[in-house]
């Protein structure tokens, strides 16, 4: 594979492109992003090959490129369109229906107003979130794609729970149950 | 009772399937004894619950020509090798550089020094001007005499 060959190359490719675009679609709007992206991503690969040390997996190795690339494209892309990073900019884009926790949202609804709050979350929160809900990365996988260590990874995963538990006292109090403990204002700043 | 921050991160671990057996064992212990800590990992699981809401349907999936286009892509690219004699280049430009800098500033370093800037003519002691020790010695043996 370090040498480069081409057909080593699309089996490389084969094998993780599922998940590479599984990952990168937490990142972008739409599937031609998310396309571009993940060629990008790929040709950074096929670049850096020879880098890559073996010390860790290597789908550990391409989602580190994969993160970098993706926040970068988000920081570019908030330059062009409304990407927020701040969750005080959480999009309550609901129809006013949404306000009376008594009236629940359809389920398609309620996945887009949470992912909306994921999205919405500052960039370290919403990575580690996407790692750790959504790929099931263990800590020490997390450690090693962002290169952090374990008791950072914890600190910031509890940050980012915290952080969206708020977000949805906030906008989306129907979603958690009768009795919910409210986190106290500013907690986790 | 208030939990403290310890708890509620050996609670997240626990959630999260990241302790040991025994101290998994210890912690599901604990959580049938304390109703404080049940509530906060029942409040947790919601949490999580939600937050499965926000990944669910929203996976891509790589349309089937994404591995041809690729490869035309990386077609284009210079060849392994052509990259790694530019990273070697690249290192060597940039120890060039590196090397160039550290001259200017001897030789800036080494100008000053010429010119007086960096070990300045500071008049000392032992370098005053004659006249202005003799006037002292007159201050001061005029000192004298006063004093007797």
């Amino acid at each position: 594979m370090l040498q480069g060959s081409e057909s080593a190359f699309a089996a490389l490719v084969d094998r993780y492109k599922d998940r590479l675009f599984r990952l990168l679609g937490r990142y972008c709007r739409d599937a031609i992003e998310c396309e571009d992206l993940a060629q990008d991503v790929f040709l950074k690969v096929f670049r850096k090959l020879h880098t890559f040390n073996h010390e860790s997996q290597f789908y550990t190795w391409l989602y580190r490129i994969a993160v970098n690339a993706a926040t970068d494209h988000l920081s570019r892309a908030s330059h062009r369109r409304l990407r927020l990073v701040d969750d005080d900019a959480v999009l309550d884009r609901g129809s006013g229906d949404d306000e009376n926790p008594a009236n629940p949202l359809m389920t398609a609804e309620l996945a887009t107003a949470t992912r909306a709050i994921v999205d919405s979350l500052p960039e370290k929160f919403r990575t580690i979130l996407v790692l750790r809900e959504f790929e099931n990365l263990s800590y020490t996988e997390i450690a090693q794609v962002l290169q952090i260590q374990l008791g950072t990874v914890e600190s910031r995963l509890f940050r980012a729970r915290q952080r969206f538990k708020e977000a949805i006292e906030r906008l989306h109090p129907e979603l958690l149950p009768a009795g919910f403990t409210p986190t106290p204002r500013g907690g986790t700043r | 009772m208030k939990l403290s921050q310890c708890d509620l991160l050996l609670l997240q671990r626990h959630l999260d399937g990241e302790l040991d057996a025994a101290a998994t064992a210890a912690f599901a212990t604990r959580l049938a004894a304390e109703p404080a800590l049940q509530r906060a990992a029942d409040e947790a699981q919601s949490v999580r619950g939600a937050l499965a809401m926000a990944g669910a349907g929203r996976s891509m999936r790589p349309p089937t020509s994404f591995t041809s286009n690729l490869l035309v892509a990386a077609r284009q690219l210079p060849t392994r090798q052509q990259l790694e004699q530019a990273d070697v280049a690249a290192a060597a430009i940039g120890l060039c550089r590196r090397i160039l800098l550290a001259a200017a500033i001897l030789a800036g370093v080494g100008l000053a020094w010429h010119a007086g800037f960096v070990n300045g003519e500071q008049p000392t002691i032992m370098q005053a001007n004659p006249a202005d020790v003799q006037h002292e010695l007159e201050r001061l043996d005029a000192l004298l005499h006063s004093r007797k």
